[in-house]
């Protein structure tokens, strides 16, 4: 891995670890996924209250059992 | 004309093996056969182990002599996706970078059909690192359908599929992230279960994504699945996300008359479907009606909710486990599976963990909205025919296009990786072209035993599964 000791904030968001090989042609197209994720997620989050939490959904299975 | 030993179904060549008619040596020397006159034209082994394969087999004729016989799997050939690590060997992973990778660890799956007296003939072609639903792969070369040789074989457990279907094994094992089991086993006209999260444990198989990773199993047969399912399913001290709830005995829940008592769910999905497959689709819903099913049409939520959020999760977790191979050696992947990945790396992780505390959420409102009364829903695998290989091919094609033909291919399948339901893939027909059409069923947490037992009605009623391809 690169030494990261030099990077502005804005050079650790831009060229994190993997992403080196990433064009700024293709960036404009990652942009547009990300949102549209985020999106998704973001337009869900009235389902879910503050005490929800990712072990929920295990416990759910096992209680919903057939 | 002899018959080939290795056309018979899992479960009748382990009665033959059982009462001295045939030998494990026998099965596994016409699969061999088998395995290697398919290989040159579909391209569904990554590798045979005939020699191996034979000292297994010898072994397990040996004990069987000796009154030893370990159970139904005993002395069944099998081969698996080559993402089961077995300590010793290389698992590709379908993948350039994991090509010489040695495990350290043989995966619990493997472990309990090596217990159950399996006999495993080779590793299986897939698509790299398990991402992708068409079976196409660079570095090992496109795994084909069995059916026809320039549609695609489906993905990502192609050759898990297509062995099956070419009866060049009894069963396989596969994983399921998005549609991974289901799409090739409804490509290939064969049965792929995807077991509720946590059924099987995951200890040991190359990961797409921790959370939506499913192993599970491809055979002809309900019953077959049954017998594979048995194997395999339960609590694993290796993996924590593995159920501790007991595994029932599945074939025993097999062998009803009728499907008299099962109410099944028929989604009102409201997505055009190719005419053949809306066809299929209807013919297979009379059929289960005409079996003693209770149908229920269903209003089905928009998936694509749980579809989106179930892409979250998965780019988040590949991309945390491949950044530092996409830094090291980009020009080690593919293009297709770089440009699914890549997403992931610019994902707040907050909008990765609101995805996971909205799984229970959004899981919880499915079952209690779309699964109320029912015992399981049915839905079509896919809504289009199967794709020529040509036109389905990132590496020439225009790529967002092609992500978003897989989107479709794979909008039935992926939500419920999401909601963690058991899914099973059902042979229901042939298109005009000759492909196979293939409904689903979906069913309750922990509830394979039914969905087999009314996948078995369904095929001691039907024929479809017991066509074959030919070469």
């Amino acid at each position: 891995m690169p030494n990261n000791d030099d990077r502005t904030p804005a050079d650790t968001l831009m060229k994190a670890p993997g992403t080196s090989s990433i064009t700024s042609a293709r960036i404009g197209d990652i942009a547009v996924e990300v949102t549209r994720l985020c999106g998704a997620v973001r337009g869900a989050a009235h389902l879910f209250s503050f005490n929800d939490e990712p072990g929920d959904f295990r416990a759910l299975l096992d209680r919903k059992s057939s | 004309m002899s018959e080939d030993c290795a056309t018979l179904d899992l479960a009748e060549a382990a009665a033959r093996l059982a009462d001295g008619r045939l030998t494990s040596v026998a099965l596994t020397e016409a699969c061999l056969a088998r395995a290697q006159t398919w290989q040159a034209s579909r391209n569904c082994f990554i590798r045979i182990d005939a020699e191996p394969a034979l000292a297994a087999a010898r072994a397990r004729d040996e004990e069987l002599k000796r009154g030893h016989r370990r159970g139904p799997l005993h002395g069944i050939p099998l081969a698996h996706k080559d993402m089961f690590y077995r300590e010793g060997r290389a698992s590709t992973g379908g993948s350039r970078i994991l090509r010489d990778e040695i495990a350290k660890t043989t995966a619990t799956v493997l472990r309990r059909l090596d217990a159950a007296g399996a006999v495993e003939i080779g590793t299986l072609n897939m698509s790299e690192f398990a991402a992708g639903p068409t079976g196409h792969n660079i570095h090992y070369g496109p795994c084909r359908n069995a059916y026809d040789a320039a549609h695609v074989s489906g993905g990502s457990s192609s050759g898990s599929a297509v062995s099956v279907a070419a009866r060049a094994v009894f069963g396989a094992l596969g994983s399921d992230t998005g549609a991974s089991i289901r799409l090739p086993a409804a490509y290939n006209g064969v049965v792929g279960l995807k077991p509720t999260y946590g059924r099987v444990s995951r200890h040991g198989a190359m990961p797409r994504s921790w959370s939506l990773d499913h192993v599970g199993p491809f055979a002809r047969t309900a019953r077959d699945c049954a017998l594979l399912l048995q194997a395999i399913a339960g609590a694993d001290p290796d993996d924590s996300t593995a159920s501790m709830r007991s595994v029932p005995d599945y074939a025993a829940m097999l062998g009803a008359a009728d499907l008299s008592g099962m109410t099944i769910g028929v989604a009102e999905h409201g997505v055009t479907l190719d005419p053949e497959i809306a066809a299929a689709m209807e013919a297979s819903v009379r059929q289960l009606e005409k079996l003693g099913a209770k149908v229920r049409r269903v209003a089905l939520s928009d998936l694509s909710a749980a579809f989106r959020v179930g892409e979250t999760i998965i780019k988040g977790e590949a991309a945390a486990m491949h950044r530092q191979w996409l830094e090291t050696r980009p020009q080690d992947y593919s293009n297709s599976v770089r440009f699914r990945i890549e997403g992931g790396l610019y994902l707040p992780a907050t909008d990765y963990i609101d995805a996971l505390r909205l799984r229970g959420v959004m899981t919880a409102q499915f079952i209690s909205e779309t699964m109320a009364g029912i015992d399981m829903l049915h839905i079509p695998a896919t809504p289009l025919l199967t794709p020529t290989i040509v036109e389905s091919d990132m590496e020439t094609k225009d790529s967002e296009t092609l992500l978003t033909l897989f989107s479709r291919l794979t909008h039935f399948m992926r939500p419920f990786n999401f909601f963690g339901l058991p899914a099973v893939s059902v042979p229901c027909g042939f298109s005009s072209a000759g492909l196979p059409l293939a409904y689903q069923l979906v069913g309750h947490p922990f509830s394979e035993g039914a969905m087999l037992r009314a996948v078995d009605v369904y095929q001691r009623a039907t024929d479809f599964h017991r066509a074959a391809p030919q070469l």
